[in-house]
């Protein structure tokens, strides 16, 4: 055992778990709408003893890939720890398994321990924005950046067996991984000569990613978005990768990249490519157009990439230092290390927080004294009711739900217009209200309070005596 | 048997450690007040469900990597091979998603594994090819 290398990866290890623990530890709850579906979707599967084929929000047919929710259940079953504390405890899990998976790649690609080190130090570059998430959220790309790195590691040793397996492992998990990995396997593939005489290979991952796509979403999506590859619809940039990176990160990078160029024949072959690839991606994003779907969540493993690059460059420069370069890489670390991990946390604010300890308490509570009872609440804290027995009504459209009332009812709700929502419980015949704050109207009665926050039932009889109305 | 000649390898002194720190981890958390039984299970059940699976592959087929890539490919063939076999298992064989089934479920895999690195270390369509001419 080199101690040389055991030491500070162990103390990075230990920094990146603790430091994504203590983002999560505070509330004890998914901190993100997509967690809270993955999480659902884990009640449900633990609640039905088998995976759903419908998904337990508005019970249509489940289009999103189950492997994350059916990890979360094995875990949660066979630790004991229940799917919120499950929830709390497997990001920094999961982060730590990344900065791993960035060690082992990085042997793979330069066979260099104090560069795959610099490469695990820079872990936290794998910044998580919150419309694109990241490995901070319990969400599906989660899962799919720690897989692809595996992925990455069997393609680099040429292990094509395991990589298959592993390809669809990602393919259960999240889509656009499949796609990112597809990408990269497509372009080392096409700069490596010596691999041509795998093209049947390559063949089969191709024809294998189109059934596990159409299999986990249907053919029509893949269809819509090769229509919108083709056709490049416009989407509207998200996030600024160089703002989010700093200069200082952006010149380590740029500086990584050529030295990779001029020194690095294997990284040269597979990296270089690939950040081509993505950078083309990104010139695309930021002129506004683009393919939609799988487009901007690929721009997301940019970031994966980035911890290479800076930290070949960072270990290139100590080992500038000779006899000094361990000690130099060390202190570099030291240094740079607590500025990537400002960066990410800089990235992650403001968290989005849908379901505060006050509302657990009272949904737990409400729950268990009426189990399956549909309460209106916000669209999204919505995707949270199924975990505690409740039935949501208005769910946000843009979570792969076929049919909700949010067209009838969102407006009204994030208005905060009381007689419109009234109007709406009139029409419909649900019963159940929670608005997150307190209110009065002679037609809403509070029924269940906890923790200082109230559900409210709708007396149908006096709305319609008030408005006249039948 | 003379416990002499049991020659403790870093690997097998490595699991023994932490089976102690498991114990005794469980243990200093039961003086604050939790249960010693309950964190055991965490301990081991994490183990178990994100480690061991993928640690029998590597072990089993990667034997000349160092502890570090070892330890990484673990992890994240664990999740891969999760995912999988409770999906197959569920999907294919109709078993049901339950503690016992997954745990089953996972020590099938890894069974699996181990008779797979058995079959290919000792050849047998070899020496049946043999026999046969």
């Amino acid at each position: 055992m080199n101690w040389k290398t055991t030491i500070p990866l162990v103390l990075i290890l230990s920094c990146v778990f603790l430091v994504n623990l203590s983002q999560h530890i505070a509330s004890g709850l998914p901190i993100h709408v997509d967690a809270w579906i993955e999480v659902s979707l884990a009640d449900a599967i633990t609640k039905q003893r088998s995976i759903p084929s419908t998904e337990p929000f508005s019970h249509t047919k489940l289009n999103d890939p189950i492997g994350n929710p059916v990890f979360q259940a094995a875990f949660s079953e066979l630790t004991g720890l229940n799917l919120l504390h499950g929830a709390t405890l497997l990001p920094a899990l999961l982060n730590t398994i990344l900065a791993l998976l960035l060690y082992a790649v990085s042997m793979q690609l330069f066979n260099n321990k104090h560069t795959a080190l610099a490469v695990a130090g820079f872990t936290p570059l794998i910044l998580s924005q919150i419309t694109m998430l990241g490995p901070f959220y319990l969400v599906n790309l989660c899962f799919g950046m720690v897989l692809v790195l595996l992925y990455f590691w069997f393609i680099l040793r040429q292990e094509f067996g395991l990589a298959m397996l592993t390809f669809i492992a990602i393919g259960v998990t999240h889509r656009s991984t499949m796609v990112f990995a597809l990408i990269a396997t497509v372009l080392y593939f096409l700069f490596n000569k010596k691999l041509w005489n795998k093209l049947l290979y390559l063949g089969m991952m191709v024809v294998l990613s189109i059934i596990v796509f159409g299999a986990i979403s249907g053919y029509g999506l893949l269809l819509s978005i090769l229509r919108e590859f083709m056709m490049f619809g416009k989407s509207w940039p998200y996030f600024q990768y160089i703002n989010m990176l700093g200069s200082l990160f952006l010149a380590l990078l740029a500086l990584g990249l050529y030295l990779i160029i001029l020194n690095e024949p294997k990284a040269r072959r597979f990296l270089v490519p690939l950040l081509g690839f993505m950078a083309l991606d990104m010139f695309l994003y930021w002129s506004w157009r683009g393919f939609f779907l799988v487009y901007r969540r690929l721009i997301s493993f940019i970031f994966l990439l980035t911890p290479f690059f800076v930290g070949y460059a960072v270990a290139a420069v100590a080992a500038r230092f000779k006899r000094y370069s361990y000690l130099v890489l060390v202190l570099l670390l030291i240094v740079l290390m607590p500025l990537a991990i400002k960066q990410n946390i800089r990235a992650i604010t403001p968290l989005q927080v849908y379901i505060t300890n006050e509302e657990h308490e009272l949904f737990t509570n409400f729950g268990k004294a009426n189990p399956g009872v549909a309460v209106l609440t916000d669209h999204l804290e919505a995707y949270a009711l199924p975990y505690y027995n409740l039935t949501p009504i208005s769910l946000s459209p843009g979570h792969g739900v076929n049919s909700s009332f949010y067209n009838e009812v969102g407006l009204c709700y994030m208005a905060g217009d009381l007689d419109c929502i009234a109007g709406f419980l009139n029409r419909t015949g649900f019963s159940y209200l929670y608005v997150g704050r307190n209110i009065s109207r002679a037609y809403l009665k509070p029924t269940y309070t906890a923790a200082g926050k109230t559900i409210y039932w709708f007396n149908k009889s006096i709305y319609q005596k008030i408005y006249n109305t039948e | 048997m003379n416990l002499k000649k049991i020659k403790l390898t870093n690997e097998v002194k490595a699991w023994l450690a932490f089976v102690v720190l498991a114990f005794v981890g469980s243990g200093v958390a039961a003086i604050y007040g939790a249960n010693f039984l309950e964190v055991l299970r965490v301990i081991f059940g994490v183990v178990y469900v994100l480690f061991l699976p993928g640690y029998v592959i590597v072990r089993c087929f990667f034997e000349e990597l160092d502890w570090i890539e070892r330890f990484a490919v673990s992890f994240g063939l664990s999740i891969a091979v999760v995912v999988l076999a409770v999906i197959i298992a569920n999907l294919v064989f109709k078993i049901p998603i339950t503690p016992v089934t997954n745990f089953l479920i996972i020590l099938a895999a890894m069974v699996i594994t181990l008779l797979a690195k058995f079959v290919s270390k000792n050849k047998p369509w070899k020496s049946l090819k043999k026999k046969h001419k």
